[in-house]
């Protein structure tokens, strides 16, 4: 089974505790129609598409090993036997790793944001994601400080001066 | 011209709005050059910085942005061969072998002239297009709004790229996520597991900011550390202005047609320009007496891809305001926007708000021919951007997409939302569920609610939604759209046997 097998069951594990849920929905009285009834028709709907999503997988699935079993192994050009070694290209975690970076800090941001402050706050994460994310030499901590410290100042600045929207306060 | 018209003209020229739509296009033109920032993520860069104006410098802001965006992203595809939008797509085909014939200035010329005259052209049916159907809408029951919606996530689920299937599953997933917190008849809870932050249920800016925002940053980083950032070098622009004008006239076929392209692809809901300008440019191609010289830089492409490209935006401003219904991902936040500033979007909106809805279609009318001028003057400023760090852009996007999250409200508690959907989208993108039909579903959910039950609790009949002729209709329609997109994938997937070969699906649109 792939991937769209595995969410097609995630899905219909999802909708089946989502639907045990809609019982626990107080039920006013005198409705013909309670407010269960449209996430319940939703509920079945996911249901049949996502056990579609199941089946449709599966048969791609043996179709696909059908033909692999029939044919013999093809080698793309560059990584057949005794051809020479393919170009190096970036390996899954160096493609990944940006972007992983990029979800972890964000995370931490949002959570320090009320402890911190928004300046702060702000002026820790744009300097830090700019670090990860640009080239490691020591003239970037400099320009990954600045940039941070002016992200910060300056939506401070904007939001809160000529917008009037109040940000997080925390430490600063 | 009569009362509205002239109120909003003279407001639209007024410094309140001008000024504000000036720095929209300004905006636009950069965000739209800067290969990896769409018109979707600088439209949401905008958005915080609107709160607090006025409705309609908001939105004319918003267009702004809209329109700049599409002519930024074709400076950066003729001069450097990489679209700067996915809107710009077809424009590196022939613009692009032109620059290197050593005609910068003509490529990038066409094609902002071509947009003036696509977007001019495209005004006239974005106007009476949206009154007529918004009259229309208003004789609607609940049972055709009811089908109407259905029709639209049906279109919207079948035209996504990859699977029909998944494009189903991500509308109902958008759908569900409505039905968590108040139910919009009675205000009970739903699915809120007693958590009371969850009460008020997901804003729908955090899930579309969250879902676009990270999925087509994410996207872009990875692309970029396989094929790495882009190069740009001075070149001359200058070009004869007239020239290339009368070029533009002399193949009004081409313009015309391509205008309609880009009107229809826009009015379809959800569906951006970057499918405008490809189809487009495709139709060209196959009307042309020299379908071989495409490619080599000849002006037909340019002038099919940015005139359809401008009248796509015409477009989707059409089911915007006749329907409250977004075209694509842009107009989506625009009807955030007008959410937030406490005004219902839909069929009575331009009834209700003359003097909003005219400035509207006037706003847009200004950012058109504003964009030559800005441009114009913003030309060398556009080549130094494109090579803005990305290590730079993404930390200051996110911090502007968490800011305009958390005043939504002023909730900390909306930026978990931005973040979780952020993660949602890029594996949904990964996964290769579209996300437009998500998106969708969630601008969509209660309104689906409301008159799905309205109109049971009326009439208790549920035959009704296929025996008024209107809503039938729009139901038959959901249906054969639901089986052309079955047939197209199946007769895609006889053509090519091989399931696994299918390419890396793309985020979003526009």
């Amino acid at each position: 089974m792939g991937w769209d097998g595995v969410i097609g069951l995630l899905l219909l594990a999802a909708g089946a505790a989502l639907w045990r849920a809609a019982g626990e929905i107080p039920q006013p009285p005198f409705l013909p129609l309670g407010p269960d009834f449209y996430p319940r028709l939703l509920l079945g709907v996911l249901a049949v598409l996502a056990a579609a999503l199941v089946v449709a997988d599966l048969r791609a699935h043996r179709r696909a090993s059908g033909e692999r079993r029939t044919t013999p192994p093809q080698y793309p050009a560059d990584l057949a036997p005794g051809a020479p070694a393919p170009p190096k290209t970036p390996t899954a975690w160096a493609r990944h790793r940006r972007v992983l970076w990029t979800y972890l800090l964000f995370g931490v941001y949002v959570a320090l944001m009320p402890v911190l402050g928004f300046r702060l706050a702000t002026w820790a994460f744009v300097g830090l994601l700019t670090w990860v994310l640009g080239p490691r030499t020591p003239s970037q901590v400099a320009v990954s400080l600045a940039a941070g410290l002016a992200t910060a100042l300056l939506t401070h600045a904007i939001f809160e001066t000529s917008l009037r929207i109040l940000l997080p306060r925390g430490l600063w | 011209m009569s009362g509205p018209w002239l109120d909003a003209a003279v407001a639209v020229v007024s410094p309140p709005i001008l000024v504000p739509l000036a720095v929209g296009v300004a905006a636009g033109l950069l965000g739209g050059a800067i290969p990896g920032i769409t018109i979707t993520l600088t439209v949401i860069l905008v958005l915080p910085f609107t709160f607090g104006m006025d409705p309609l410098q908001g939105l004319a802001t918003m267009i702004g942005v809209y329109v700049g965006g599409e002519s930024g992203g074709l400076v950066t595809a003729s001069l450097l061969g990489i679209p700067g939008t996915p809107s710009a797509i077809a424009t590196t085909f022939d613009g692009y072998p032109m620059t290197r014939r050593g005609e910068p200035g003509r490529a990038v010329w066409l094609g902002i002239w071509a947009g003036l005259l696509g977007g001019l052209l495209a005004g006239i049916p974005l106007v009476t297009g949206a009154l007529t159907l918004a009259r229309l809408a208003l004789s609607f029951g609940p049972w055709e709004y009811f089908s109407l919606f259905v029709l639209t996530l049906s279109i919207v689920s079948g035209l996504s790229e990859q699977s029909l299937l998944k494009g189903l599953i991500s509308a109902t997933v958008g759908l569900l996520v409505t039905v968590i917190g108040s139910d919009p008849m009675m205000g009970v809870a739903r699915f809120t597991f007693g958590a009371e932050a969850l009460r008020s249920g997901f804003p729908f800016l955090a899930v579309l900011i969250g879902v676009y925002a990270f999925a087509q940053l994410m996207g872009e980083m990875e692309r970029q550390a396989r094929a790495g950032a882009a190069e740009a070098r001075p070149v001359d622009l200058s070009v004869s202005h007239l020239q290339v004008l009368r070029e533009i006239l002399r193949q009004w076929g081409n313009l015309v047609r391509s205008t309609l392209i880009g009107l229809w692809i826009g009015v379809l809901p959800a569906v951006g320009g970057s499918a405008a300008n490809v189809l487009a440019y495709d139709q060209a191609k196959k009307a042309s007496r020299t379908p071989e010289r495409f490619g080599t830089g000849i002006p037909d492409g340019i002038v099919a891809s940015e005139s359809a490209n401008n009248a796509n935006i015409a477009g989707s401003l059409v089911t915007m305001m006749a329907f409250g219904i977004p075209g694509d991902a842009v107009t989506a936040v625009m009807l955030g926007a007008l959410i937030i500033h406490g005004i219902a979007p839909g069929p009575t909106f331009i009834a209700s708000r003359p003097h909003l809805a005219y400035g509207i279609f006037a706003a847009y009318f200004a950012a058109t021919v504003l964009t030559v001028l800005v441009e114009a003057g913003l030309l060398r400023l556009l080549l130094r951007v494109v090579r803005a760090p990305l290590h730079l852009l993404v930390p200051i996007i996110l911090v502007l997409a968490a800011v305009g999250t958390y005043a939504l409200n002023n909730l900390v508690a909306n930026v978990w939302v931005l973040f979780a959907f952020g993660i949602v989208g890029y594996l949904m993108v990964k996964t290769g569920f579209p996300l437009a039909p998500l998106v969708l579903g969630v601008i969509l959910g209660d309104q689906i609610e409301v008159n799905l039950i309205r109109a049971l609790m009326t009439e208790p009949n549920p035959l009704l939604f296929v025996a008024r002729p209107l809503s039938g209709l729009m139901l038959a329609l959901a249906v054969g759209s639901f089986a052309l997109g079955v047939y197209q994938q199946r007769r895609q997937a006889r053509a090519r046997p091989a399931p696994d070969a299918a390419a890396p699906p793309t985020a979003g649109t526009g």
